[in-house]
């Protein structure tokens, strides 16, 4: 695992839980300094709680859907209030399924909003020069397999996911010059609190555990991956996509 | 729009903390790269509806020069 500086200020949507909350701990642990965002105040503190430096973990509490045109702002907000951001770990997400058949307008668009639009934007506000620490700054997304092995019912969301995806390798390529990484993580089902409502909706954990050769994933098998992508063993790597999946694909 | 409001939003474009001046020269900004001409590009089409070229930007030596074509 890298070594980080408390001094080194990584934001971390959707830190309260699941995915966002390993990444979090983890960073910290590494000793990063964590800005957790997150819609619940009590569920920040109780990350804070869990960490293994808790005076390094600033919550932040934010619904990022709030007003999307001011996301950047809000990015910008954050580094006059920590200083410059070394690393952007974008975990906040909502999933959705349902068929094709069943697709709205306005569904789809809040769905985008969450899954494209938000991640979007917060790439803007964190790729401003006055926001990042330039050279050695990175971002990472939680996209998801959907974006590239959809299933029935993952229309909206892979496709969301799907386009996030496309628009990072794009990021990729305009931040390369200023060294500046950008990655996503595509993980398949993972034990955490979204993955279990999704489990328990529609099919049986037992079903879903045997489809995967190495069983379902856990919210630290992804994290891992995000904080050895945002340190610097990982200097020539952009652009990418990995797939977690236990062996699934 | 003003030469004030000009400079302040070219400031926005290139992301820089300092305030820029008519007299700077494009290519000694460290900002000026090929990903903000093409944002500066965006602005010319949106704002003024003109369209900049790469013979265009190969004429542009200074700040001053972007306000000229810009007609302010």
């Amino acid at each position: 695992m890298p070594d980080f500086r408390p001094d080194e200020f990584f934001l971390v949507t959707g830190a309260s839980s699941g995915i966002g909350e390993g990444v979090a701990l983890l960073l910290n642990q590494s000793g990063a300094a964590v800005i957790a965002a997150g819609r619940s105040e009590a569920r920040l503190e109780s990350l804070r709680e869990k960490a293994a430096a808790p005076g390094h973990i600033h919550p932040e509490v934010k619904d990022l859907a709030d007003d999307l045109d001011r996301l950047p702002d809000w990015v910008l907000g954050l580094k006059n209030k920590y200083g410059k951001l070394k690393g952007l770990i974008h975990c906040a997400g909502v999933t959705l399924t349902e068929p094709v058949n069943m697709v709205t307008y306005a569904g789809a668009v809040e769905l985008f909003n969450l899954d494209y639009f938000v991640p979007v934007l917060l790439a803007k506000g964190f790729a401003d020069r006055r926001v990042n620490v330039g050279e050695g700054a990175s971002m990472t997304f939680i996209a998801s397999l959907a974006a590239v092995r959809p299933d029935k019912g993952q229309g909206l969301y892979g496709g969301a996911k799907a386009a996030l995806i496309n628009t990072m390798l794009v990021l990729a390529k305009e931040l390369a010059p200023r060294r500046i990484r950008v990655n996503c993580l595509s993980p398949a089902l993972v034990m955490t609190p979204m993955g279990r409502q999704f489990v328990t909706e529609l099919t049986s954990a037992e079903e879903q555990h045997n489809r995967y050769p190495l069983g379902l994933g856990q919210a630290a098998d992804v994290a891992a991956l995000a904080v050895f992508l945002s340190g610097a063993q990982a200097r020539w790597i952009t652009g990418q996509n990995y797939i977690l999946d236990g062996g699934l694909t | 729009m003003t030469r004030a409001e000009f400079l302040a939003e070219l400031q926005d474009i290139l992301q820089r903390d300092e305030p820029l001046d008519a007299e700077m020269v494009l290519k000694d900004l460290p900002e000026w790269d090929s990903l903000s001409i093409m944002a500066v590009a965006g602005f010319f089409d949106k704002e003024f509806s003109k369209t900049l070229n790469f013979t265009d930007f190969e004429s542009f030596i200074t700040v001053e020069d972007l306000m000229a074509r810009a007609g302010i």
